[in-house]
């Protein structure tokens, strides 16, 4: 019963992650956790790339027509400036005026005078949105401004003007610059004077309109809230037209990885950060454009271009979130189908076990946990009838056993009770015999003297007989008593050598005693019974030896010390030395038929032996001779009596 | 006696030849040799006008160059006007900062100076207006008052006037009584003789809208800050001066892509100074360094060739000398070869 206790409740003594019902809700989530990441991480990263592209694509787009818008700016200005040439000087005398070594000032006046109604003119004929040029100007190889439409500018020189060089010998576009003083970007667009002979005379230059060029720019269709397009000069990387970055510096430097790409005369686009002291980035396309020696640049911001996915991204983790959750609660309701049996079954285990044989597990599904919870039913019932059949038959045996022993108690009892009335009357036999034999009611003749005697001889043998069956039957009982006080082993064998020297010398056989002098000179034991088994020894072997020699050897070993008694008489079988210990039994299994002796000798002493904690032994070697050990523990201090314990308590 | 064979040789010889490249190339080497001790005489105190200059000691340019440049204050210094040609031609310095007119007026009294560069490639110098007075051109002056500095400055504008035709005696010319604007603003003159780069920004400062005429949009152009240094410098150290002018253009440039950390070292020389009004006038004169179409430092000699013949005319110049000399196209030629 004691290895009951020690089986507690399994469940609770698993650890949570160890548990069943964890494991299966942890491998559902993610199952669903990492296929949904698989497929959406693939997904969105298409969705990545093609929205990326998607971006690039419309900037593209956006910068292509703002190059186009660019070059038909450009030719706008070429061709007012080109009907300004036909118009005035062609008609005129303007490369006249400007070979003449003595200009007349009247003439400059009247030159300035139509130069400026041309250009008004022709100011009328475009709209706000296409008046490509602010103003018209007229200056010789000296680089003397001698008429504009604008009256500020004449008497101006342009020779350091950037432009001033190359407009000397064809028609020129000047990069925008920016003119010191004005706090402004020009860009100056020349044609040559060339007189009837062919010669260059002057130069016929317009100012164009930036601002316009600004509104091409500005107009942000198409590039969302943070898209701009812009130009950035190759002189200096001046910003040449209004960026998003408030209060944008003219004489700063601008510089990114596509400004600077497209400066150096490439078109492409990329992902980098863009100009801002405060760098974003951004996704740009950049163009080289030529005819202005600028770079044109449409942008967006990254963050912007990737909305979709950022969205996209945000809508795929709550969407994890969401199913991850469901998943564990599909997993929990799975986990708990399983584990709440199982835990059922463990738990009406362990009450089984802690003998509660009542119990059964009701699950009343129909799968494999429902068939084993029934296996598991009729496994208890099974179990439950076994134990009642073992427990009925353990009753009987117990009844039986105490019958049997009440029995063999009653039988002993009955035996000692016998033997002792047996004993008084034989007594008188023997005593009365004897009282004949000495003549005491007169001389008996030989006849009656040797049928006396035979009467006595079997009434003493009768006796003995008796005596024996009262020792065995008082040892059996227990009533034998051991007493344990010091005694000499040395006197004993001494005594004994004297007593048996005489069955010795009648049998003619030779008898030997040694004692091991290493023996203590006092043992403490029973002397009168150690005696009594030594005697029964002795007897025995004088008795079943007809020639040769007995020994009596008296010995020490460790903590023991014994008493070995060897003969060289007729030896006994193999096959009887399991009985030879037993009562009424000789060899020949005849009742004291051949020898005499009751038959109980060696039971006897077998037992009284196993009264003093001891134990016997015999080597037997048939027609050799015997040999009886008896073992007996080492025992020097006198111990308390030792009372045998009545039978049955 | 026996012949040696030829690949015993082989070794001793590709090990001599080993030491003796390593010899040569050591003495090529720019920084194996101690760096060449450098300084240039500033013809102002330290301000934003040689931002470039602080920012080559600051951003290593010069130490990359092997170089050890010190850069001197100029102006008054203990109450003395430091003459800058004066400081290279007495050899307290390799190179100076000075306008055109007093080196021209340097070579024509034979001192042996040479111009080897240009800090700003054009000049600053215009007639500063009020926008709402409407004194576009220079006809517009007419009858107006304007305050001029007595001297050159003066015999400029008499030159500017008169390639326009206008009588000077139409103009009220009146002597510039100090470095500010106030006459303008308070309109006791209609106009004054300064530079964009102060006078204007001080018009802009005080929340007025200034209107410019330059000298240069009229055939008057000035080369205001030279680098100059002697004819032996050029001669004895070229390697140097050149090496000094890479290493200062290379600053320049830093000052250009960044006027905020070019205001930044200004106020490192000197701390008196207002971060935010250095920052405006080192923006406002970036475009006289590095106009359109040039190279930072660069020179014109067709803009020399016009200078001498103003200063001539105007009579700034007394002595005639040959203009050509007085400048050298050499370091930029090499600094940019085309």
């Amino acid at each position: 019963m004691s290895t009951l206790e020690s089986v507690k409740p399994l469940n609770q003594a698993i650890p949570f992650r160890n548990q069943l019902r964890t494991r299966l809700v942890f491998s559902s989530v993610a199952l669903v956790v990492v296929s949904i990441v698989i497929v959406t991480g693939f997904t969105l990263y298409q969705v990545y790339q093609q929205s990326q592209q998607q971006s690039f694509n419309q900037l593209e787009s956006v910068a292509q027509l703002k190059e186009n818008q660019i070059k038909h700016w450009i030719d706008g200005a070429n061709e007012q400036l080109s009907s300004i040439y036909s118009e005035l000087i062609v008609d005129s005398g303007v490369p006249a005026f400007l070979k003449a070594d003595n200009r007349q000032a009247a003439q400059a006046d009247s030159i300035a005078g139509q130069l400026q109604h041309t250009f008004e003119a022709l100011a009328q004929e475009n709209d706000v949105s296409t008046r490509t040029l602010t103003e018209a100007f007229i200056y010789d190889l000296r680089g003397s401004v001698i008429a504009s439409s604008d009256a500020s500018a004449i008497g101006k020189v342009v020779t350091i003007q950037p432009y001033f060089q190359p407009s000397l010998t064809a028609d020129y576009i000047q990069t925008p610059y920016y003119a010191i003083g004005s706090d402004q970007l020009n860009m100056v667009i020349t044609h040559p004077i060339i007189d009837d002979s062919g010669t260059i005379v002057g130069v016929v230059g317009g100012r164009l309109n930036l601002n316009l060029l600004g509104s091409i720019m500005a107009e942000r269709a198409g590039l969302g809230d943070t898209g701009e397009t812009y130009l950035v000069s190759i002189e200096n990387n001046y910003l040449l037209t209004p960026s998003r970055q408030s209060g944008y510096s003219l004489t700063r430097s601008y510089h990114s990885e596509g400004i600077d790409k497209a400066l150096s005369k490439q078109n492409g686009s990329g992902i980098y950060p863009n100009y801002e002291d405060t760098p974003v980035t951004v996704l740009g396309v950049y163009h080289w454009i030529p005819e202005l020696n600028t770079a044109l640049l449409a942008e967006i911001n990254e963050a912007e271009a990737q909305t979709l996915v950022t969205r996209t991204a945000a809508l795929i983790v709550g969407l994890v979130i969401v199913l991850g959750l469901i998943a564990a609660a599909i997993g929990s309701i799975a986990a708990t189908s399983v584990s709440r049996p199982v835990t059922q079954l463990t738990q009406a285990a362990s009450k089984i076990a802690g003998g509660d044989r009542s119990q059964r597990v009701n699950i009343g599904t129909h799968n494999e946990i429902g068939a084993l919870a029934l296996a598991f039913n009729q496994m208890t019932d099974q179990l439950t009838t076994n134990i009642a059949e073992l427990d009925t038959r353990n009753e009987e045996l117990q009844i039986a056993t105490a019958r049997a022993k009440e029995a063999a108690r009653v039988k002993g009892e009955f035996l000692a009770n016998v033997s002792h009335e047996l004993r008084t009357p034989l007594n008188a036999i023997i005593g009365f015999s004897d009282m004949l034999l000495m003549g005491m009611s007169g001389e008996l003749n030989t006849k009656q003297h040797h049928k006396m005697e035979r009467l006595k001889e079997n009434g003493v043998r009768l006796l003995n007989l008796i005596n024996d069956i009262l020792d065995i039957t008082r040892i059996e009982a227990r009533r034998v008593e051991i007493v344990n006080k010091p005694f000499s082993p040395h006197a004993l064998t001494e005594r004994l050598s004297a007593q048996m020297t005489v069955l010795a010398e009648r049998s003619a056989l030779s008898f030997t005693t040694s004692v091991d002098p290493n023996l203590p000179e006092t043992l403490t034991g029973d002397e009168q019974r150690i005696e009594q088994i030594v005697i029964n020894l002795l007897s025995n072997a004088f008795k079943f030896t007809e020639v040769g020699s007995v020994s009596l050897d008296i010995w020490q070993a460790n903590e023991t010390w014994g008493i070995t008694v060897t003969d060289t008489g007729r030896g006994i079988p193999p096959h009887a030395l399991s009985f030879i210990f037993e009562e009424f039994r000789q060899v020949d299994g005849g009742f004291a038929r051949a020898y005499k002796g009751s038959g109980l000798g060696l039971a006897i002493t077998r037992n009284l032996v196993r009264l003093m904690d001891g134990e016997i032994r015999v080597d037997s070697e048939l027609g050799k001779g015997s040999a009886f050990t008896v073992i007996l523990p080492l025992l020097t201090e006198k111990p308390l009596a030792k009372v045998a314990e009545p039978v049955g308590a | 006696m026996k012949t040696v064979p030829l690949r015993s040789l082989i070794l001793p010889l590709a090990l001599a030849f080993i030491v003796a490249a390593c010899g040569t190339a050591s003495t090529t080497q720019p920084t194996s040799d101690p760096a060449a001790n450098l300084s240039i005489q500033l013809s102002w105190s330290y301000d934003y006008s040689s931002a470039g200059f602080y920012a080559a000691v600051k951003n290593g340019h010069y130490s990359q160059q092997n170089l050890n440049v010190t850069i001197a204050s100029g102006g008054y210094v203990n109450g003395h006007y430091v003459d800058p040609v004066e400081a290279v031609t007495s050899g307290s310095t390799q190179f100076s900062e000075a306008d055109a007119q007093s080196l021209l007026q340097a070579r024509a009294d034979g001192k042996p100076v040479v111009a080897i560069a240009s800090v700003q490639q054009r000049g600053p110098d215009a007639v500063i207006t009020l926008a709402d007075k409407h004194i576009q051109r220079p006809q517009d002056l007419i009858g107006k008052t304007i305050a001029v500095n007595d001297g050159g400055a003066r015999q400029l504008f008499v030159a500017l006037l008169k390639s326009q035709g206008i009588d000077p005696s139409k103009v009220t010319i009146v002597p510039r009584t100090d470095f500010g604007v106030d006459p303008l603003i308070k309109g006791t003159v209609d106009a004054l003789d300064g530079w964009v780069t102060n006078e204007g920004v001080l018009v802009s400062e005080a929340g007025l809208q200034p209107s410019f005429m330059p000298f240069a949009d009229y055939g008057i152009p000035s080369y205001n800050v030279l680098i100059i240094t002697t004819t032996q410098m050029v001669q004895d150290h070229p390697d140097q001066v050149e090496r000094f002018l890479k290493a200062s253009f290379a600053g320049w440039q830093d000052v250009i892509d960044n006027p905020q950390k070019g205001a930044d070292f200004t106020l490192a020389y000197n701390k008196d100074l207002v971060l935010s009004q250095q920052l405006t006038r080192l923006q406002a004169s970036i475009p006289l360094i590095q106009p359109s179409s040039t190279k930072i430092g660069g020179m014109d000699p067709a803009v020399w060739q016009q200078i001498y013949g103003t200063l001539t005319n105007a009579g700034s110049l007394t002595k005639p000398t040959d203009v050509t000399s007085a400048y050298t196209m050499q370091f930029l030629k090499e600094i940019y070869p085309q």
